[in-house]
């Protein structure tokens, strides 16, 4: 939450300007996302801000609220690690690789708690 | 003693018996002896036989031994040390410390007096009164044990003294005095007993409300700890702010959140295009790890010739139908490249495209500007990366911004007279000017080279050079002009001398000129036989420069020769020619028979030590090709509007080891003695 609102504090005063240029970014941020649903290796995407509520995913519920919860902890951790070795670096993004039966990947973007599923 | 003075007296006796006859033992010494014997044998373990005198017994005579030493006792402590000093400050000597002799046996507080000190008999002053008549009988002790009873006896005294008299009577009789009286300590001690009425106990219990508890964890990290000190530090500096601001601060914030509730997917746009690169990645791992690792290992065998191992592909839906007409790597961002759409095709012009490509994403261009007239040209700023010049078909030039999110370019310039359409060849930026105004040079079918220059937003140009046969401005008439005028196809400038240029022309002249003189040519060179399609500067060699044109020939030329130094003839049309930026000896050409040709001079002076067909349907044709600047990629565009990407492998990226074991760095020295010493070779030939 506090990222959200630090960001937005630099829109102060130039509320109308910016509304057309999130409009084009909301845009091509769709078309990405679409993009890379559309891809045949891609399993599901799930968004999910900082505080835990996932705004979308392609998944169905059950296994969105899991990915969520567990992926949740799991960064958390990570970032931990990475900023007690240096408390001014941040964890950007995470990767996890399931070997097993079925080859998956997930990704994570930390920034805005991003999971893509990907099976190889 | 006496016993001392026995064994002295028998002693002297024995030895002088001895002495005579050994043997002749009176029965009265024998007698004597066991008399000795049994003076002597109070624990004496020793032979019985012989008296033992011990060799370091004193030895006295007679008179001494009869001394009488007498001997007492007395009550010297012998364990007191008799010579402890301790240092006195106050004095600042040392003082001998006496040290008491006595010792003391048994010790018992109690509240009884001693009668014969004076303590006691003041106490017994005071009782004495009553019992002064009892006198004590024959009493080995002395007066002192009388009692001396007080006229008025203290109450409690007299109390304690009758109570003792009765209690003790067996003590009375042991000691001299029968009715002793034990006198107390008054002030110090008193046995006083009393008894009160206990009270009842009573529990008075008060309960309060339990205080509300919570529980709360944390955690101390190296983290936590660095962001509670910056958030410190952000409090301090929101106090040092003013109240006001903070004020307006507090306001606007409350319009604002309202609107991050909502899904609002902006901040996402960066995690989106990460993920989207990373999603590629995995797709096409495979090509990534070849272009970072792979070297063809079959290139020993292969002698001298190299390969090109195809990588990524790419193609953007929205330029179906054009062919690809520049490409530009990008100088700061290695990874990403330019390239312009339009048609080569006099019939065919309509739209044009600018996309731009990351090697880290081939499925999907990063930026796309779709433009209403065909690009023919493009080039990107060196030090500016962001800005970029195209050129149009129809005679136009814009700038680009890849920092402003807009698709318009920042700004627009049209050849100030010309109505026909002249499309613009060739543009490249050249330094700031002395305001630090970027600028750049245009060729155009038009036959002019103009500058113009980038002022707020607006281009302005200035005609640098027309291109004429006959080598400058004449003074000939207009109409004999326009038969004169020759079309600029191309344009370089020279690599380290800012104002040379080379440009080629649609007669198949080369003319090289400086921005300084806009009349004359410096030099001009008949180079082919038809329109030159590029010219270009070697990165290393200032005298080097390679031309390529549509009689199918590759030129090489040294500057000061009016000959061309090499010439390829390569057996088809030729789309473009590149030099290699690691390599001065190296250059790749293009044909439209979808071929790629490596050459390196240093290794075959007559033949390309690579060629390779790269494109799948015969038809193709490659129309320009590049090299990146920092990996050893390739890119080709060809006439459907695709890019393709190839490694090159090690065979053809040879560059002069300077020694063994040295890291292989860009040498220019190096490569441009390279280039000399081919050079040289042909003259020498010559």
């Amino acid at each position: 939450m506090v990222r959200i609102k630090l960001f937005n504090r630099s829109h102060v005063g130039f509320i109308s300007v910016k509304k057309n240029v999130t409009f084009v970014q909301q845009a091509e941020v769709e078309d990405t996302l679409k993009r890379i649903e559309a891809r045949e290796d891609v399993v599901g995407i799930i968004i999910v801000n900082l505080d835990g509520v996932y705004l979308r995913s392609t998944l169905d519920d059950a296994l969105t609220a899991q990915y969520t919860k567990h992926l949740d902890r799991l960064t958390v951790m990570a970032r931990s690690v990475v900023r007690n070795i240096d408390p001014e670096d941040d964890l950007t993004s995470l990767r996890l690789r399931i070997e097993k039966n079925d080859k998956h990947e997930i990704m994570v973007e930390v920034q805005y708690v991003f999971i893509i599923v990907r099976c190889v | 003693m006496s016993e001392r003075n026995k064994n002295a007296t028998v002693q002297p006796r024995k030895v002088s018996n001895a002495q005579k006859l050994p043997g002749a033992e009176s029965t009265k010494a024998q007698t004597k002896k066991k008399e000795e014997k049994k003076a002597m044998d109070k624990g004496d373990g020793l032979d019985r036989g012989k008296k033992s005198k011990p060799s370091d017994q004193l030895k006295l005579t007679e008179a001494e031994l009869k001394e009488n030493i007498t001997k007492v006792l007395n009550t010297h402590n012998p364990h007191a040390p008799q010579n402890i000093v301790r240092f006195n400050y106050k004095e600042g000597v040392y003082q001998r410390v006496s040290v008491d002799h006595t010792a003391i046996l048994f010790e018992m507080e109690s509240n009884i007096v001693y009668q014969d000190s004076e303590e006691g008999r003041r106490l017994m002053l005071k009782q004495g009164l009553i019992k002064e008549n009892e006198e004590t009988d024959t009493a080995a002790e002395s007066d002192e044990d009388r009692m001396k009873t007080p006229a008025t006896p203290v109450e409690d005294g007299g109390e304690v003294e009758e109570a003792e008299e009765e209690d003790r009577p067996d003590s009375v009789a042991s000691k001299a005095d029968k009715k002793g009286v034990k006198l107390g300590n008054f002030f110090h001690f008193t046995d006083r007993a009393t008894q009160t009425l206990n009270n009842p106990p009573r529990q008075i219990n008060c309960q309060t409300a339990p205080p509300p508890r919570s529980i709360f964890s944390a955690t101390a990290n190296q983290w936590q700890i660095y962001d509670a000190y910056c958030e410190e530090l952000q409090k301090q500096e929101k106090q040092k702010a003013t109240l006001l601001k903070k004020e307006t601060d507090k306001s606007k914030k409350g319009v604002l959140v309202t609107e991050t509730q909502s899904t609002d997917l902006t901040e996402v746009a960066k995690e989106t295009k990460i993920l989207e690169r990373m999603v590629h990645q995995n797709t096409f791992d495979e090509i990534a790890q070849d272009f970072k690792y792979f070297e063809d290992p079959s290139d020993k065998f292969r002698g001298q010739e190299g390969t090109l191992l195809p990588l990524w592909t790419f193609q953007h839906e929205e330029t179906r139908g054009l062919s690809v007409t520049a490409l530009c790597w990008n100088s700061k961002y290695q990874d990403l490249f330019a390239v312009g759409m339009g048609s080569y095709d006099f019939c065919k012009q309509g739209r044009g495209m600018i996309v731009f490509y990351s090697l880290k994403n081939s499925s999907f261009p990063e930026y796309v500007f779709p433009t209403t007239s065909g690009v023919q040209c493009l080039d990107i700023h060196p030090q500016h990366f962001y800005l970029t010049v195209v050129g149009f078909y129809d005679g136009c030039v814009a700038v680009y911004n890849l920092k402003k999110k807009s698709l318009e370019p920042v700004c627009k310039g049209t050849p100030k007279t010309s109505l026909l359409t002249n499309p613009v060849w060739q543009v490249r930026w050249q330094n700031d000017d002395i305001d630090n105004n970027h600028n750049f040079f245009s060729v155009s079918a038009d036959s002019r080279v103009v500058s113009w220059t980038l002022i707020k937003h607006e281009l302005i140009s200035t005609e640098t050079i027309r291109l004429s046969v006959n080598g400058g401005l004449s003074n000939v008439p207009d109409d004999e002009q326009l038969v004169n005028i020759s079309g600029g196809t191309s344009l370089d400038f020279h690599k380290q001398t800012d104002h040379l240029f080379l440009v080629g022309t649609e007669q198949g002249k080369i003319h090289k000129c400086s921005i300084h003189y806009s009349s004359k040519f410096l030099k001009t060179y008949n180079a082919h036989n038809s329109a030159v399609y590029t010219v270009k500067w070697n990165h290393f060699h200032p005298r080097v420069f390679i031309s390529c044109s549509a009689d199918w020939t590759v030129k090489i030329w040294d500057d000061t020769i009016k000959v061309p130094v090499f010439t390829f003839d390569l057996m088809s049309a030729i789309g473009d020619v590149a030099w290699a930026p690691y390599s001065s000896t190296i250059f790749a050409a293009v044909t439209i028979d979808g071929i790629v040709r490596v050459f390196d001079l240093s290794i075959n002076k007559y033949e390309a030590i690579c060629q390779q067909l790269v494109v799948a349907k015969k038809k193709t044709k490659l129309t320009h090709i590049e090299f990146n600047p920092v990996h050893p990629v390739i890119i080709v565009g060809d006439d459907q509007g695709l890019v393709s990407s190839f490694k090159l492998s090690p065979n053809l990226r040879k560059t002069p080891k300077v020694q063994r074991g040295q890291e292989l760095t860009l040498d220019p020295e190096a490569e441009v003695t390279k280039m000399e010493h081919i050079l040289s070779w042909l003259s020498d030939i010559e």
